[in-house]
Parts: C-alpha cells; sequence; structure tokens
C-alpha cells in the first residue's frame, strides 16, 4: 500500500469541519499521510489576514508564528500576539472563572454538576476576539498548566530536515513573566 | 546446567536481556534487523503466525468461561513472550495487561524455580500479588506456563483475566479497604499445576473456599490455562517449520523492532517538546469505617511529558502523593495505562508487544501513590484513579497529533475505561448463598471530541472488540441481589461543551426488590466524584466527573403494584420527585469510592458515568449540530442558547426544533460581548489568587493536598512556590 497524500483541499474541508463521516473514516484506516504537517500550514497560512510565518498550529485559532525580526509569538487568528510562545500564552488572555455552586450551574445541573470546593472552571478568551481558546477544570489554589512548551527547532530540524533559519533556546520563560508581576507588585506596596 | 539458552539459566538470560538495553539502548542489543532485510515476508509470516496463536487460543477459550466479565466483556488476554518475559504477541482482549504480563514472566524467572523446586513443561504458576510482582491489583489474576524445546525454555504463554470477584473485605473485584489484607485472595507466583493439570486439592480447591462465586473464578482459571496450552503447542508448530535457529534470532529483532517501529510512530505523528497536565481524585474516608483514615482528602496524580527529539517518550510524575491507607495506591505506576494508551493510539496494528515500554522512560516517586514500595498497601481500586489518569495521558499525546496537523487522531478521554462505578454488589443471597461481583454492565467511555468530530458512546480503549452492552446476562447473576434494570441512558448536558462536544455520559437505573442481605460498594471510576476532569481542549469544556445517587427505600413497589409508571431514567426520577409521585426515604450523593451499605426493598440506584471532554470554543459549533442534540434531548434550549449561542425554538405541531440563524449571529456576538466583559487580565486574577493562596483562603481538602504534597516532592513545592511567587521557605 503506497503511502497516501491529501490535496490541500481535502486537508481545508478537514480543518472546515466539512469533511463527510466517511471520509473521515477513510482517512483514519488509511495509512498516515506523511505530508500533512506542510499542507496544513499552508491551508492555516492562506485563511489568516495577516503575513507572519506560521510554525505551529496550537489551537483552534491560535498559532506560533515567526515575526520578521526572528522572534517567535503566539498569535490568534484575530491578530492577537500573545508575546513570546515560550510564555504561557494563557497569562496575557482574558480570564473568567466560575468558582461557585451557581456558576458552575450554569454549565451543568444538579446532581452533574461540579462541586466548587474541589474544581473551579478557568475560561481563557483572547482579549481581542473574545474567542474562548481554552478552559481548565483545576482546584482552587492550583497552578495554571503551562499545557504545551514545543521544541521548534528540534521539530524542524530534526524531525522535518527542514531547519529554521534562526533558533531560539528552548526554555519555559513564564517563570520570567511572574517574576516580574510580583516585583511589580513589590513597587507598588513601596 | 540451566534451562536457558546454550546451559545458561533463566535468570542469566534475563540479566543479561537487562544489561544489553542498559548499554545499547536496544533490545537485546540488536543492531541490525537482519532477518526483515533478508527476507520480509518471511518474518511477516512468522510473527503473524504468533500472533494468531495467541488470538486463537483466547478466541476458543473465553468462552468456557463462566463470567460474564470474561466472556462478555472479553478481560482477558493471552500472550506469548521471550524467554526473559519480553511480550512477543498478543491476543486481543484485555491488552493494557502486557505490561502486566511481562513483569509476572520476570517475577518468575527471578523466584528461580529452576534452581530450587525444577521448572518443568506442563507447569502451571499462578499470581495475584500486585506488590510482589507488578500487577495492578489483586482481582487481576495471571496465569504462566514456560514453553520447551529440546530441552531449553525458548519461551512463556501467560494469560490474564479480571475475576468480578475476589473474596475481599466487600464483594466483587474492588474491595473497599486500607491494607493489602482486605483486598482479596492472594498468592504469588505459585505453581498451581503440572503436567498441564490444574492442582484440584492444592489450589481449586482453595478457590472454592476463597471467594464468593468461585465458580467464576475457577473456570477462567482453567480457560486461561487451557489457553496457554494451546499457544505452546502453536509454537513448537512454528518452530518446527521455521527451525530453531530462525526462531531465537527472530524473537529478538521482533522486540527490537517494535522499540523502532514505536520511536518512529512519535516522530513521525507527534511534536517534540514538553508537555503537562495532572489528575485529582477524591479520597473520601471520612466515616467509612478506616480505622486508619478518618479523613477526606484529594490525591494529585502529576504528569509530565517529555518527547525527546528520538522519539522516546520521558514521563515525570514526581509531584504525585503519597500512598495512603485507602484502596487507591498503584504497584507499577501508570505503565499498564501508559502501555494501553500507546497501543490505542500509536501502535494500533495489531502488533502491540515489548518495544513500547522500552520506548518509554517513566519516574514514579518511591513512597507515592504510584510506587507505594511499602508492599502493603491497598491496591484493590487502583484502576479508579488509573482510568482517569489514563484520561490525561490521551489528552497530553492529543496536543501532538493536533499541532502536527493529524486532527483525526485527537481524541481526549475523560477515562481509559468506566465500567458500572459499582464496585461490587453482593452478600448473602437466596438459601444464604454467598455471591458477590462487580457488575459491568456497561464498561465504555463516552469518548471526547477529536479534531475533526463529536464523541463517541461505546468507546472501550481497554477491550475494543468487547460486547458491552448485555443488561441480561448481569442480571442473571444480579438476581441473587434482587437487581432489576429500569433504565439506561444518555444523560442530559452532561458533557464537555465544544465545537465538538464530548459525547453525553450515560447513567444507570437499578431497583432492588426484596434483597436478601447485599450491600453494594461503589467505586467511581475515572476521577469519581465532583471533581472536574481537567481537560478540554482549545477551548472546548472538560465533562463533569462520575457520581452516582442512591434513593433509599422509594415508593416503586407501590407504584408497580398499582400499575403506575416507574422512572427509566434521572430526568423522569427529578421529575417525579419535584410532582410528588416518587416518594424517597433519603438521596444520598455519593462523590466518591464508598463502603458497603446494605441494600433494602424498594432502593433505588443510579450510576452515572462521565462524558467526554470538548474541543474548541462552543461558539463555533454547527448550529445544525445543535439542533440535533436538541432532538435527542442532549441538551436543555436553555443552555443551547447560553452555553452554544443557538437560538432554536420547537415546534408541537411538527415536533420538530428549528435554528433561527440571524438571533444565533447576534447571540453570538452578545456573548463575545459578554466575555469581554467579565473576563478580566489574567495578571489581575493572579495578584488576588496569589494572596489567597498565600493566606489559606481555600476549602480544606485543598490546603491539605497542597501541604501534602509540597512535603513530599521538591519538584512540587518549587512549581507552586514559582507560580504564585511565594516565598522560598513557603510552605503550608
Amino acid at each position: 500500500m503506497t503511502q497516501p497524500s491529501y490535496s490541500e483541499d481535502v486537508i481545508k474541508l478537514m480543518v472546515e469541519g466539512k469533511l463527510s463521516p466517511e471520509a473521515i473514516h477513510e482517512i483514519i484506516t488509511s495509512p498516515k499521510d506523511l505530508d500533512r504537517f506542510e499542507k496544513c500550514l499552508s491551508v492555516f497560512q492562506k485563511r489568516v489576514s495577516w503575513t507572519d510565518k506560521i510554525l505551529l498550529r496550537i489551537g483552534e485559532h491560535l498559532f506560533i508564528v515567526q515575526k520578521e525580526d526572528g522572534s517567535r509569538v503566539t498569535k490568534c487568528e484575530c491578530g492577537m500576539e500573545f508575546g513570546d510562545y515560550r510564555v504561557d500564552w494563557k497569562l496575557n488572555a482574558l480570564i473568567y472563572v466560575r468558582n461557585s455552586a451557581e456558576l458552575l450551574e450554569e454549565l451543568w445541573p444538579w446532581p452533574i454538576s461540579v462541586n466548587p470546593e474541589w474544581s473551579e472552571i478557568r475560561e481563557y478568551y483572547c482579549p481581542n476576539c473574545a474567542t474562548q481558546l481554552w478552559v481548565e477544570g483545576l482546584p482552587p489554589g492550583y497552578p495554571i498548566i503551562h499545557a504545551f512548551l514545543p521544541d521548534i527547532d528540534t521539530f524542524y530540524r530534526e524531525w522535518l530536515g527542514k531547519p529554521l533559519k534562526q533558533s531560539v533556546e528552548f526554555i519555559d520563560k513564564t517563570p520570567e513573566l511572574l517574576h516580574k508581576w510580583k516585583e511589580e507588585l513589590d513597587d507598588s506596596s513601596d | 546446567m540451566g534451562i536457558g539458552w546454550g546451559g545458561k539459566t533463566l535468570r542469566q538470560m534475563l540479566e543479561e536481556s537487562e544489561r544489553a538495553f542498559r548499554e545499547t539502548g536496544r533490545c537485546y542489543g540488536i543492531e541490525r534487523l537482519t532477518l526483515r532485510e533478508e527476507d520480509p515476508l518471511k518474518l511477516e509470516r512468522f510473527q503473524w503466525r504468533m500472533i494468531s496463536a495467541t488470538i486463537g487460543a483466547r478466541d476458543t477459550v473465553k468462552y468456557a468461561c463462566a463470567s460474564p466479565g470474561t466472556r462478555e466483556l472479553g478481560e482477558l488476554i493471552l500472550l506469548y513472550h521471550t524467554p526473559e518475559g519480553d511480550c512477543l504477541a498478543a491476543s486481543q482482549g484485555l491488552f493494557s495487561h502486557i505490561h502486566i504480563l511481562s513483569l509476572g514472566v520476570k517475577e518468575l524467572i527471578r523466584t528461580d524455580r529452576e534452581a530450587t523446586t525444577g521448572l518443568k513443561e506442563g507447569d502451571i504458576f499462578g499470581d495475584c500479588d500486585p506488590p510482589m510482582s507488578g500487577g495492578a491489583h489483586p482481582a487481576d489474576v495471571r496465569t504462566f506456563t514456560p514453553v520447551f524445546w529440546e530441552g531449553e525454555v525458548v519461551g512463556w504463554a501467560s494469560g490474564i483475566a479480571h475475576e468480578v470477584e475476589v473474596g475481599g473485605a466487600s464483594p466483587g473485584a474492588y474491595p473497599f479497604g486500607w491494607e493489602i489484607y482486605q483486598d482479596g485472595y492472594r498468592y504469588y507466583m505459585r505453581r498451581i499445576g503440572e503436567n498441564d493439570l490444574l492442582y484440584d486439592q492444592d489450589f481449586l480447591k482453595q478457590i472454592e473456599r476463597c471467594c464468593r462465586m468461585p465458580v467464576l473464578w475457577i473456570l477462567d482459571e482453567k480457560a486461561r490455562a487451557s489457553g496457554l496450552i494451546l499457544i505452546r503447542e502453536r509454537i513448537k508448530e512454528i518452530i518446527q517449520e521455521f527451525g530453531i535457529d530462525y526462531y531465537k534470532r527472530a524473537i529478538r529483532e521482533i522486540a527490537e523492532e517494535g522499540r523502532r517501529a514505536f520511536l518512529t510512530k512519535v516522530r513521525e505523528r507527534l511534536v517534540p517538546g514538553r508537555i503537562r497536565s495532572a489528575f485529582f481524585y477524591p479520597v473520601l474516608m471520612k466515616g467509612q469505617g478506616n480505622p486508619y483514615n478518618d479523613e477526606d482528602s484529594m490525591m494529585h496524580i502529576h504528569a509530565e511529558l517529555t518527547i525527546r527529539d528520538d522519539g522516546k517518550l520521558i514521563w515525570d510524575f514526581d509531584g504525585t502523593s503519597r500512598r495512603g491507607w485507602h484502596p487507591f495506591n498503584q504497584y507499577g505506576g501508570e505503565d499498564h495505562v501508559l502501555v494501553g494508551h500507546m497501543i490505542y493510539q500509536l501502535m494500533y496494528d495489531g502488533r502491540g508487544n515489548a518495544g513500547i515500554i522500552y520506548g518509554m522512560e517513566q519516574n514514579y516517586p518511591p513512597g507515592s501513590v504510584l510506587n507505594p514500595v511499602y508492599p502493603y498497601a491497598s491496591c484493590s481500586q487502583c484502576w479508579s484513579v488509573h482510568s482517569g489518569a489514563g484520561g490525561i495521558l490521551s489528552h497530553m499525546i492529543s496536543l501532538g497529533f493536533y499541532s502536527r496537523g493529524y486532527l483525526e487522531e485527537v481524541n481526549t478521554l475523560a477515562a481509559y475505561e468506566h465500567w458500572s462505578d459499582i464496585g461490587g454488589i453482593g452478600g448473602s443471597g437466596l438459601d444464604e448463598a454467598p455471591f458477590g461481583f462487580s457488575w459491568f454492565e456497561f464498561s465504555a467511555t463516552s469518548s471526547g471530541a477529536s479534531g475533526v468530530q463529536d464523541g463517541v458512546l461505546g468507546l472501550a480503549v481497554h477491550i475494543p472488540e468487547t460486547d458491552m452492552a448485555d443488561c441480561e446476562v448481569w442480571e442473571l447473576p444480579g438476581a441473587q441481589a434482587g437487581l432489576i434494570y429500569l433504565g439506561r441512558l444518555y444523560t442530559r448536558e452532561d458533557q464537555g461543551y465544544g465545537r465538538y462536544k464530548g459525547c453525553n455520559g450515560y447513567h444507570t437505573l437499578v431497583f432492588f426488590w426484596n434483597p436478601p442481605k447485599v450491600t453494594v460498594t461503589t467505586e467511581p471510576s475515572a476521577g469519581g466524584g465532583r471533581p472536574i476532569h481537567p481537560y478540554g481542549l482549545y477551548g472546548g469544556y472538560p465533562p463533569p466527573g462520575p457520581w452516582s445517587l442512591l434513593l433509599k427505600k422509594t415508593n416503586i413497589p407501590e407504584l408497580i403494584k398499582n400499575k403506575q409508571p416507574v422512572p427509566h431514567s434521572l430526568t423522569e426520577v427529578l421529575d417525579m420527585i419535584k410532582e410528588g409521585r416518587l416518594k424517597v426515604g433519603s438521596i444520598e450523593l455519593r462523590q466518591g469510592s464508598t463502603n458497603s451499605r446494605r441494600l433494602e426493598h424498594g432502593d433505588l440506584l443510579i450510576i452515572q458515568r462521565a462524558g467526554g471532554p470538548g474541543l474548541g470554543d462552543p461558539i463555533d459549533r454547527q448550529p445544525e449540530d445543535v439542533k440535533n442534540e436538541l432532538a435527542q434531548g442532549w441538551i436543555t434550549q436553555k443552555r443551547a442558547e447560553a452555553i452554544y449561542g443557538v437560538v432554536a425554538s420547537y415546534s408541537e405541531e411538527t415536533a420538530e426544533w428549528s435554528i433561527d440563524l440571524k438571533a444565533t449571529e447576534q447571540k453570538r456576538r452578545e456573548i463575545r460581548e459578554a466575555r469581554k466583559r467579565r473576563g478580566i487580565p489574567t495578571k489581575e486574577w493572579w495578584k488576588k489568587e496569589r494572596q489567597r493562596f498565600l493566606h489559606k483562603d481555600i476549602s480544606d481538602i485543598m490546603v491539605k493536598m497542597y501541604r501534602e504534597c509540597m512535603a513530599f516532592s521538591q519538584k512540587f513545592a518549587n512549581e507552586l512556590i514559582e507560580f504564585w511567587q511565594a516565598p522560598n521557605d513557603f510552605t503550608y
């Protein structure tokens, strides 16, 4: 059996949710098309209104892009930028927390609903387009989970065989932003 | 002179294989896959002949079983291993237990039978002592037999089946307890037969004395042992056909090829980097008669995955809670679900073998609930936690699929598997005959959304080809408890909402008519109770967790007597209570595992399994799909509008829903505006929450969790201190 390859039109239909269940089943049960990543990038690049190069998709409307100056930022489809991709973008979003029985029962009625002493729902919105980009269900007091920190340079260099021109250090920069917030708190209390 | 190859002992062979892997990073130190290079089709034939031997054996002996868990559910798997215990071939069935069986063979080799009591063809060994031998809980009963060729051990056949009653402190497969002595009958690497016959007096008669429904275990054991003999004889035919030299080389290469295939799949389908998640399980011991632990607490499973440049998966569970006096301790960490999930998500070509475990590294902190070390901790309900923790593993891998573009492979799960959430029903039945069983009446999951479609019902990751829905067979043992099904239905609005939604959870209603001395233990799988699962994806919601409702002494007997309608769903129960038609003595919402409760005439039990997580912003969902949900009764009009932003109306005349697309567009704009109004910058939230955290202004159960985990794990303490920018010496 030869390795399949799907056209960009098919990938576009998949991304848009317009593929039939039969077509999806065919794709699921076939060997993987090894050029999917490149085709997806091309589809996404054509969908967005901005020109920054998409490096990786990390959400329905969220991408890691390369700016002209070589920096890499997390960017919403609407154009909102969340800063260095190595900082958890959720720290630069809007958050809404459901932490009472009343707010949680807006989602699920009793007895299905959730015990607010054990869990709260944190909704993260894009500050520009208000798309709900992520939802966490975590105990009160639990840190925001930085769910995915991709090693983009290793990915492109070792796995795709297409090294990026400039590389950046693979490091979680979220603590730097948190430290900065703490310093602002200290400064404001002085 | 050993019975291994070339006069070595089996222990020597095992130690050599482990050293070879340590030193070279390759299974058996194999560098070139020469047989694959020289004649790939011959190797293919060889490998599939072995796999067929296991499949044929298992599918034959399954029907010798009396237990519906084994026969209908198919919770049985038979394997074939190298002489060192690595899995080469597995039948269908309970494939998450591939690794448990490999660990068992290795432990058996380490007991050094060939030096002490001897080891010969026809010997049958059994084990159900997880702290000693790598199992999960005593209900996972394992059987082993060596395969000889010309005086040498050339492999092992093994099998495992999940016994539904194990003679524990409470009936069923999941006794409620706090130390190993309540977990059920156990034996450790015991010879249970020879010359292809199980010992009657010294084994089968003991089973008759040790558990409440011995016929189930005995027939399962006979089925396992028979299956192993079938495999052994097929292997001999294979060796006869291919030659022993080819066989010996091939089994080595198959293991190494499996490892390479696993790494290749990872590099082909995922993205390297770091992935984090967490899982929480309520340990509700207060008032449950546990003399060592009369408190409620929250268990924390902390998971970090590094996907390395070579494709190896490095799992780190540092930050996880300490082991405790409860039934949720897990020997062997998450290896069982890790292997199961890797087969399910990556290695699903039917060849799942040892290569998978060699493509991963795992850190389970000693003394944690994932690596108790202490060999007497209760583990009877470990699968409750495994199941939900397994869900987060699927979520973590799915992040890679999604970013790589393989949207169809994304599959978030609330649970690796569900079962009935009845840990056990049993007691003293008709004519005071003891009985007991775990009620696997619908052990399937509502899956979460993928990147291309909604979640589906009836996904059984742990046994893909099972026959799950057979109510009638479960009413047979249930008759002794006076158990009567009243219904099984989707639970309205129990789902992770999203552009693609998780499948609704579902519930079962059972009613008890004059139960004799019967108790029920509930054991919510997959998180239990009402902590939320942490994960929807990309704006989709997580689903609420599972629970059960015990309605004591209802008037259902009178309703039946008076030929009045009885409820068949949760919605009907709640409506009938509101209308005064259904009268209830008391209602108990059971949010976590609970010890045995006596059942009485008229009791009604509603068992709810979690729905699946959603994916994507709910207001991106196609309105037509929401219309279908309304038509199916999966969501109310109120929440369709509030959450999905879909404005719909129902026509009594046509009995149909219709969507107002213009109003829907407007509603969705309003939802976005509302989000902007109520959302605050995360920085502002962080500032306020930081104060709450530092001053312990959160629930006692959470304070306890943070205190314990910070004291037990420096890594987690650092994480909390770093996130909340607390002083370095901050503790709870």
